[in-house]
């Protein structure tokens, strides 16, 4: 006997495919061709028995339903080797299975193979060439001894010892490749009579070797699919929520083809009945939302849209849960499109969203009533946001009117028609809402309005950031009377001043005329010190008559004023220096006109003011130094206006009367606009202490500010700040 | 009647004694033979024009050539004496002239309106008061001619 080693190329059954159809097509050409035999046994046309060929097809298929309906892969390798040992009389068939690295053999399947050659076959990893499987596997090559008890260096030696006490003399070891050429393991078949080159024996080995591997890699795809899908399962079990994909057909059917379990959870409905029927799931949503929901479902497929959408669920328990689902489309090439998606259970978000709003809209509603003012807010689009109570309670009128969403023009027209008489025409409502539309839109303004329980209302008008307007309704009724009673007072108190400066005057006049008199008269007989007295009476009786005049000229600038026209400074200035013509001869000095602009103003009123500023400039001079004042004059942009009560928008005229006389330190700055506010002493330089005052007084009422900087024997510059066009409209 | 046959009778309506005194002495300083006559408010004044009540005697009214009328009186002040004077078709004739302390602008316009003959603030000094009289005088008495006396009886 003689070994006979199969030295065709590895085995791989890959591109000729499925080996046992071969072989049932090989078997059933044979069949076509074989005669029944009256005893029912199967004879060929060589006259051998073919009864092994059929009960191998048989087994081969039972083998088939075996793998198919997913048997234990033990039981369809146990039935593999049984079927060997029934088609080939006093053999002994094992199916060794690798581990997945190859390493080893880890099920060994062989019903009637004695244990010491299962030893073998289990010793140590295939590498060490501890049997013939192992040899077989490693060199991926058929491997048939079929004389086992002949001498040769390729017989392993254990297989000679144990063909003497188990009488097996010859093996035929077929490995089972994978697709990529790599061992899956080996079928191996022991005869206890030696063949010699028995060729049917070869194919049948051949044939179940290709069967068991079909049986392992089926086994081993299975188990990697199930592994996914368990992975899968797990991964989907892990989302707080649901996991699923559904489709959409071109004619608009929609199914969910697979959704996890997640959705017994969130919808309280088990995956299998949303399978059978997606309405399971869109009844959740209410009766109203499984329409809306398929056509925007469908409108979503027809774009391949992201789906994006919140909504609110009752599950199946009445449970009330908020839901996100977001799904990613792709489309098949017949149109379907399949939507691979999550829904999440937005329940807490949500809650925490509707607390923090709910927490949001109390802390608004708080702050919105605890303002003593009436507030309505409306957005960008002129439409109502919110409005507070106070609001509504000093525009009663507007209760049926104001509700979240009217137009402000809507409410405009209401405050109109109700401040209007009844009979008045359409016409002057349609005028009147016109005009004030065109205030609305062009931006913040302020008005009053009396109401008709005689309350009187400050309205102003802000533009919010985003383009919206917040209307603010403040009472100011009490602020009304105030201001009433306060010009009333102010008025009589002008009056006064200027009654009681009449009045004051002549009883002076008297004085005067008398003492005059007795001057004239008895001038010569008085002794010199009457004289002095006389004298003395007659200059304190003139300085009486100063303040007296200095006091009327400052209540005059508010009791008899001019209309404000525009004024030449350059002008006024020159009839002021004329007027001034002897003061600054006795001075010797001179006084500097620069060009000055013309500006509005109470021309009366300028003219006492630089009449003021430049006597007192020619005033304040040092004992030796000859007076230079200068005037000038400059237009400054209104935006950088200085601090101080100034007249809120437009150009100012910057008038600078400056000197170059004794000064002052400037902690008196203050100080010296008030009325009857003197730095000196009446001997050293003459004043009533009202002249600047007055100045103060003229300015502010003109709407700008009066400054002074000096420095002790420098000199002094007082400037008056006045707007180049007056907006203010005096009562 | 011939001019200057005798000094036309000066109505001065003044309710301030010491202003009259004052008045009184300028005239004098001003060697001025004209009369004066004083009367103390609105009221009196009209009745002397008029030779009412205590001024029905022609004695003690003789008839007024010029009338110096202060505006500040009690009862009737000068502004309303100045109206009806101006609205009496026999008073309106004989000239006005307002001497007073107001410097108000409106007394000012209104008085003209009214058609005074001129408007003279009270000098503060003696010295400016004998001044306005001897003024008066060179104008008034001197250069003007003056309406023929007519009794506002007449």
């Amino acid at each position: 006997m003689s070994i006979k080693r199969d030295n065709t190329e590895p085995v791989s059954e890959t591109s000729t495919g499925p080996v046992e159809a071969r072989l049932s097509a090989t078997a059933c050409d044979r069949i076509a061709v074989v005669p029944q035999t009256p005893s029912g046994s199967l004879v060929d046309e060589n006259g051998q028995d073919q009864k092994p060929i059929f009960l191998l097809l048989q087994g081969q298929s039972d083998i088939l339903d075996l793998i198919a309906s997913r048997a234990p892969l033990k039981e369809t390798l146990d039935r593999t080797a049984a079927l060997a040992e029934l088609v080939i009389e006093n053999a002994c068939c094992s199916v060794q299975v690798l581990d997945r690295g190859g390493e080893r053999f880890v099920d060994v399947v062989a019903p009637n193979l004695p244990d010491d050659y299962i030893r073998h076959i289990n010793a140590g990893s295939i590498g060490s060439g501890a049997s013939v499987e192992a040899i077989c596997a490693v060199s991926k090559k058929p491997l048939n001894i079929l004389d086992l008890s002949a001498e040769s260096p390729e017989t392993p030696a254990y297989l000679r010892d144990l063909a003497g006490s188990h009488g097996l003399s010859a093996v035929w070891a077929h490995p089972m490749l994978d697709q990529s050429g790599e061992p899956l393991g080996v079928l191996s078949l022991y005869c206890q009579t030696a063949q010699d080159g028995n060729p049917r024996v070869d194919r049948i080995v051949r044939a179940l070797a290709s069967l068991a591997r079909f049986a392992i890699e089926h086994h081993r795809s299975n188990e990697a699919l199930r592994s996914a899908d368990q992975r899968f399962g797990a991964l989907a079990a892990s989302i707080p929520g649901v996991v699923y994909q559904r489709m959409v057909t071109p004619d608009g059917q929609i199914r969910y083809t697979y959704i996890s379990d997640g959705a017994k959870d969130l919808f309280g409905v088990s995956p299998e009945e949303i399978v059978s029927d997606p309405n399971a799931l869109f009844d959740c949503h209410g009766p109203q939302y499984r329409e809306t929901f398929r056509e925007r479902l469908l409108e979503a497929s027809r774009e391949l849209k992201m789906w994006d959408v919140e909504a609110t669920i009752v599950t199946k328990d009445g449970e009330q849960k908020y839901t996100h689902a977001i799904a990613r489309p792709h489309r098949t090439p017949d149109g379907t499109v399949f939507w691979d998606g999550v829904i999440l259970d937005a329940t807490r978000i949500k809650q925490a969203e509707l607390e923090a709003a709910s927490i949001e809209a109390r802390t608004r509603e708080v702050i919105l009533e605890s303002i003593s003012q009436g507030l309505a807010l409306y957005d960008e689009d002129d439409t109502l946001v919110v409005c507070n109570s106070h609001f509504l309670d000093l525009n009663p009128e507007l209760d049926d009117v104001i509700r979240p969403g009217v137009g402000y023009e809507t409410v405009a027209r209401a405050l109109i028609d109700s401040s209007l008489d009844a009979e008045a025409p359409p016409s002057q409502r349609d005028e009147l809402l016109q005009q004030h539309m065109q205030l609305h839109r062009s931006g913040g303004h302020a008005a009053e309005r009396r109401l008709p329980n005689g309350r009187w209302v400050l309205i102003t008008e802000h533009r919010t950031e985003h383009g919206g307007t917040a209307i603010v309704h403040t009472d100011v009724t009490e602020l009304k009377k105030r201001e009433a009673k306060l010009e009333t007072s102010n008025h009589e108190l002008q009056q006064f001043a200027s009654v009681a400066s009449h009045d004051l005057q002549e009883p002076l006049r008297k004085i005067e005329a008398f003492g005059d008199r007795l001057h004239k008269m008895c001038g010569s007989s008085l002794g010199e010190e009457a004289t002095l007295y006389l004298d003395r009476m007659l200059s304190s009786t003139k300085r009486m008559r100063k303040l007296i005049n200095d006091l009327l000229a400052y209540s005059r600038v508010t009791t008899k004023p001019r209309p404000f026209e525009a004024c030449n400074f350059k002008a006024i200035a020159g009839e002021v220096v004329s007027d001034l013509q002897i003061q600054i001869e006795e001075s010797g000095g001179r006084v500097e006109v620069a060009d000055l602009p013309v500006v509005e103003a109470d021309a009366m009123q300028m003219r006492q003011l630089l009449q003021n500023l430049i006597s007192n400039a020619l005033k304040f001079r040092r004992k030796d130094v000859p007076p230079v004042v200068t005037v000038s004059g400059q237009i400054v942009s209104g935006d950088n206006r200085p601090a101080g009560p100034v007249a809120p928008a437009g150009d100012l005229l910057e008038l600078s009367i400056s000197d170059n006389g004794i000064g002052f330190d400037m902690k008196y700055v203050e100080r010296i606009f008030n009325i009857f506010q003197r730095l000196h002493n009446r001997s050293e330089y003459d004043g009533t202490g009202i002249g600047l005052a007055t100045c103060r007084k003229i300015v502010e009422r003109h709407g700008g500010a009066l400054r002074a900087t000096s420095e002790p024997g420098h000199g002094t510059t007082v400037t008056a700040i006045l707007p180049v066009k007056q907006m203010l409209t005096e009562a | 009647m011939t001019p200057q046959s005798k000094p036309v009778t000066i109505l001065v309506a003044e309710d301030d004694a010491d202003d009259r005194l004052l008045l009184k002495d300028a005239f004098q300083e001003s060697s001025l033979a004209n009369e004066l006559r004083f009367v103390e408010d609105g009221e009196q004044l009209l009745a002397y024009l008029r030779r009412e009540g205590e001024f029905a005697d022609p004695g003690e009214a003789p008839i007024a050539g010029l009338i110096l009328l202060d505006l500040n009186m009690p009862k009737m002040d000068g502004r309303e004496a100045l109206t009806i004077i101006k609205n009496d078709a026999v008073l309106r004739s004989i000239p006005v002239v307002v001497l007073t302390t107001s410097a108000e602008e409106d007394d000012v316009f209104y008085a003209y309106r009214l058609g005074v003959s001129s408007y003279i603030s009270k000098p503060v000094t003696f010295e400016g008061l004998v001044n306005v009289v001897k003024v008066l005088n060179a104008y008034w008495l001197e250069v003007v001619e003056l309406p023929p006396e007519q009794t506002a009886n007449a």
